[in-house]
């Protein structure tokens, strides 16, 4: 209840316009330092994602070892190889890998990784060239499902596509006897494809949990890892050239149509405020180091409408009560703009907050639920959520009461005025 | 009676809703036929993000080829031109190691169909069946063509050659009249062994435009030969090098995992509106479900909407400005209530005064949405439609939807004023007149009391 009684009292906006502008200029300045931080220390101020840089990438064929069930178990060996890959002195490259997607089928199916460039172009084709060598020595692999009995003396080791299980037998007695297990017989079936294995003593845990890296034949001939080399940018100059055009357009004719339906001082508050939300979102992905990528300009044009809409429903309270107070003195003098817009906006503010916080909650269920790239991709709208809640609650009306101020007679209420006139005859 | 009726309605709604819902949600085999019934939810196309689809690499041909980087960016554009205007606005075409062109296309699931969209591209050569002579290639060709030409009876393939192609065509074809002149298709370089067709010259030809006959044909095959032609005539010759399918670049678990987001993210925002707004907050529930409905039809019967990530996005925003429609219409209601309206009279006014705030906010991001499609190139024009569907559905559901509603609820029962929510102000006349003295000890002037403008308002 104390709550609902914050709003009750006046709000004074207006009156704190240094506290409203010191907000985004403080986050400017801090998005400012880190650009130059980033700058000298990771290479460049803003972490541009490989849709604007372009970078490398490289397929490992896997054929059709590449299942649902063992997708994962080779996706993330292959994604721990290229960002653990060391140069000769033992220091990280700082690989990091943007994408993983699974291609072709049957024989071709495998694994395309993509990455961004951490080098010139000579280092890169040294880096890639180990990559390959590193990824070409551990992905090929055949891994058995391993079951034991409930007694823990006997196991069974299923190979899903190898038939040469046979030859191995030998070289898996002394990997048990190595690992400690006490190995009293090993039988391969007669389709080649199973070895039971039974073992003189019960296993311990620890051996339990060995057995299927012991089991696990290498296979150095089943698979291909090739380069794929340079991959271009998918979002071209052009692309972000034709992007930036319609934004400007959208925004000059956003300001036409708030000319027309309000007035001109409406329309520059409005589009201000939209300004400082993409301004903002920037210094967002500037402050965290953010990977940049296509999706964030489609979240910038979102966060444009969302916060526009907030802005005119704020207006439109203030255009209802301009014509309201138009011809309302105090004491001889009309009701000032400062009044009006802190008036409007606390009359919306029940409004502000309730909107807010349902698309705060489903943004945030995507950020919390959602997988990584997916988050990445909330964040900058959660951040450009509470900068278009604050552009419109505090930022527009101060602007558009500070303009009103400096130009009076630019807002008018030709209807108001016309009834009164008409009254007054 | 209107209480009666106003049951109907919203019977009647309900049941239309519930149909409506299962036709999203739910695909079945139809009874007493063949056909599977596919639902709007499992019919909408998705992007390479959320669902993949098939990728072809093209070698290129870079020996002897002048401004070859500038030619294979020129081609890249094309390509991504071509399979924009063929409604994959989520397409992907990229350059790969400065020599190879990869072109994804999502939601496809057969990795010939990459043929279908680009073409396999094809040479051509008008061959002198005497000397072996080479008149003109496809390079010569600057488009071509394929219909059903009704005074030959046969479909044909029209090609337009370029300047330098007309003039050698002419030439050749004045100094070897009655001869025979054979039109190869060249895949890969190698020159087929039957020619498609084979032709008398008659006469010099020398307007500039060649025609090829393929009599015995269906008319699909010279459209398709056309297409074929035409993705020759790239400023890099393009030889396909692999193709097959490609999954999500968000992963397999993204677009699950998106949709439990989504669902978990309505019931919070349900329950909210419900524990904010009691009955109006159903009210609003309903009108939500049938902004999902008619949103999944859209998104799955409009070509040139692939769903992906930043599509979603714009699907949430205009979800987001559908519930601040109806916040923005109970929290009017609210206001004109607490001023002392009775129920009907703070609905009818709450709508009328909203309807204006409303259609101005979602008339500015209308703007933003056309300017998109318009000016912006590939998955941001995509990006727009989504946009602008979602936005002209969320204005729908509030003016329209909710609206109705609540004039069928208040129909029913418009004295309880807890079953809305409503409150009216602290004893409202006085709790005005309050607020008018703090004002007036801060502006210090006022002197027109607010109970009095009250009216002027009104």
């Amino acid at each position: 209840m104390k709550f609902n009684r914050l709003f009750e009292q006046d709000f004074k906006i207006v009156e704190n316009k240094k506290k409203v502008f010191a907000a985004p200029v403080i986050v400017i300045v801090i998005a400012i330092i880190a650009c130059i931080v980033y700058h000298f220390v990771m290479g460049s101020a803003f972490n541009l994602g490989m849709d604007f840089t372009g970078g490398y990438s490289i397929s490992v064929t896997l054929g059709n070892k590449l299942t649902d069930e063992t997708y994962d178990t080779y996706r993330n060996l292959a994604v721990d190889i290229a960002e653990g890959l060391k140069d000769d002195e033992g220091n990280d490259y700082g690989i990091k890998v943007s994408s993983v997607q699974r291609q072709g089928d049957a024989d071709t199916a495998g694994l395309l990784l993509k990455y961004k460039s951490v080098g010139t172009e000579e280092e890169m084709e040294t880096i890639n060239e180990k990559l390959n060598a590193a990824l070409s020595d551990s992905m090929f692999f055949f891994r058995p499902t391993v079951t034991f009995n409930d007694a823990k003396t006997e196991f069974t080791a299923v190979y899903d596509n190898y038939l040469l299980v046979g030859d191995y037998a030998y070289s898996f007695e002394t990997r048990l006897k190595e690992a400690g297990l006490n190995v009293s017989s090993v039988n391969v079936s007669e389709d080649k494809k199973s070895v039971k294995v039974a073992l003189a003593a019960a296993a311990s845990d620890e051996n339990v949990a060995s057995v299927n890296e012991i089991m696990t034949i290498a296979d150095n001939y089943g698979g291909m890892v090739s380069d794929g080399g340079q991959t271009s940018s998918t979002v071209s100059s052009e692309i972000l050239k034709s992007a930036l055009l319609a934004v400007s357009v959208a925004l000059l004719l956003m300001l036409v149509y708030i000319i027309i339906r309000f007035e001109l001082l409406s329309g520059i508050a409005a589009v201000l405020a939209l300004l400082h939300d993409i301004i903002i979102m920037v210094c967002f992905m500037a402050i965290f180091h953010i990977e940049i990528n296509s999706t964030f300009i489609a979240a910038l044009i979102t966060i444009l409408g969302y916060s526009i809409n907030n802005t005119i429903i704020i207006f439109d309270r203030a255009r209802e009560n301009i014509k309201f107070y138009a011809n309302k003195r105090i004491n001889g003098k009309l009701v000032k703009p400062a009044y009006i817009a802190n008036k409007s906006v606390q009359e919306t503010i029940w409004r502000s907050i309730n909107t807010t916080l349902t698309t705060l909650i489903m943004i945030a269920m995507v950020a919390i639920i959602g997988v990584t790239d997916i988050r990445i991709f909330a964040l900058p709208i959660i951040f450009g959520l509470l900068a278009g809640t604050y552009s419109s609650v505090f930022l527009a009306p101060t602007i558009w009461a500070l303009l009103a101020k400096s130009f009076p007679g630019t807002i008018k209420a030709p209807k108001a005025k016309r009834a009164v006139a008409k009254a007054d005859k | 009676m209107k209480k009666k009726s106003s049951i109907i309605k919203l019977a009647l709604i309900g049941v239309v809703l519930v149909i409506g819902i299962v036709l999203s949600v739910c695909s079945f085999k139809l009874p007493f036929s063949y056909y599977n019934y596919n639902s709007f939810a499992s019919s909408i196309k998705l992007g390479l993000d959320l669902k993949g689809g098939i990728y072809a690499v093209y070698d290129t041909e870079s020996a002897g080829v002048d401004n070859f980087d500038a030619k294979l960016a020129g081609t890249q554009k094309r390509l991504q031109d071509l399979l924009v205007s063929k409604g994959y606005t989520e397409a992907l075409v990229t350059i790969e190691d400065k020599t190879r062109l990869r072109v994804e296309v999502p939601d496809v699931d057969n990795p010939s169909a990459v043929f279908e969209l680009i073409g396999q591209p094809a040479e051509l050569e008008f061959v002198l069946d005497d000397t072996d002579e080479i008149v003109i290639t496809g390079d010569h060709v600057k488009s071509a063509e394929g219909y059903y030409d009704s005074t030959q009876g046969a479909p044909v393939v029209s090609l337009e050659l370029t300047d330098e192609g007309a003039e050698r065509f002419g030439e050749i074809t004045a100094a070897n009249v009655d001869k025979t002149m054979s039109i190869y298709i060249v895949t890969d370089g190698v020159r087929d062994e039957t020619p498609i067709s084979t032709a008398t010259i008659q006469e010099a030809i020398t307007g500039g435009r060649a025609q090829i006959t393929m009599s015995g044909q269906e008319t699909q095959d010279a459209v398709d030969l056309a297409a074929q032609i035409m993705s020759g005539t790239f400023d890099v010759k393009l030889s396909l090098k692999e193709s097959s399918t490609i999954s999500p670049t968000l992963g397999e678990q993204a677009l699950f995992l998106g949709i439990i987001a989504g669902a978990v993210g309505l019931l919070l925002v349900v329950a909210f509106l419900i524990w904010r707004y009691r009955l109006f907050g159903v009210v609003a529930t309903i009108a939500l479900a049938v902004y999902t409905v008619l949103m999944l039809f859209f998104l799955a019967v409009l070509p040139w909407v692939q769903l992906t990530l930043p599509g979603i996005a714009g699907i949430l925003l205009s979800l987001g400005m559908a519930v601040d429609g109806n916040i923005v219409i109970y929290e009017r209601i609210k206001d004109e209530y607490r001023d002392g309206k009775s129920i009907l009279a703070s609905l009818h006014a709450g709508f009328k005064k909203a309807t204006v705030a409303i259609f101005d906010s979602n008339i500015t991001t209308i703007i933003a949405a056309i300017i998109l499609i318009i000016f912006g190139t590939g998955s941001i024009s995509g990006f727009g439609i989504t946009l602008l569907i979602g936005i002209i559905l969320s204005m729908f559901t509030s003016l329209v939807v909710t609206r109705g509603l609540c004039k069928y609820f208040t129909a029913i029962n418009n004295t309880n004023e807890k079953l809305y929510g409503l409150k009216r102000g602290k004893d409202f006349v006085p709790d005005e007149l309050e607020n008018v003295e703090e004002v007036e000890a801060e502006e210090k002037e006022i002197t027109a009391p607010a109970g009095e403008t009250e009216g002027a308002q009104a």
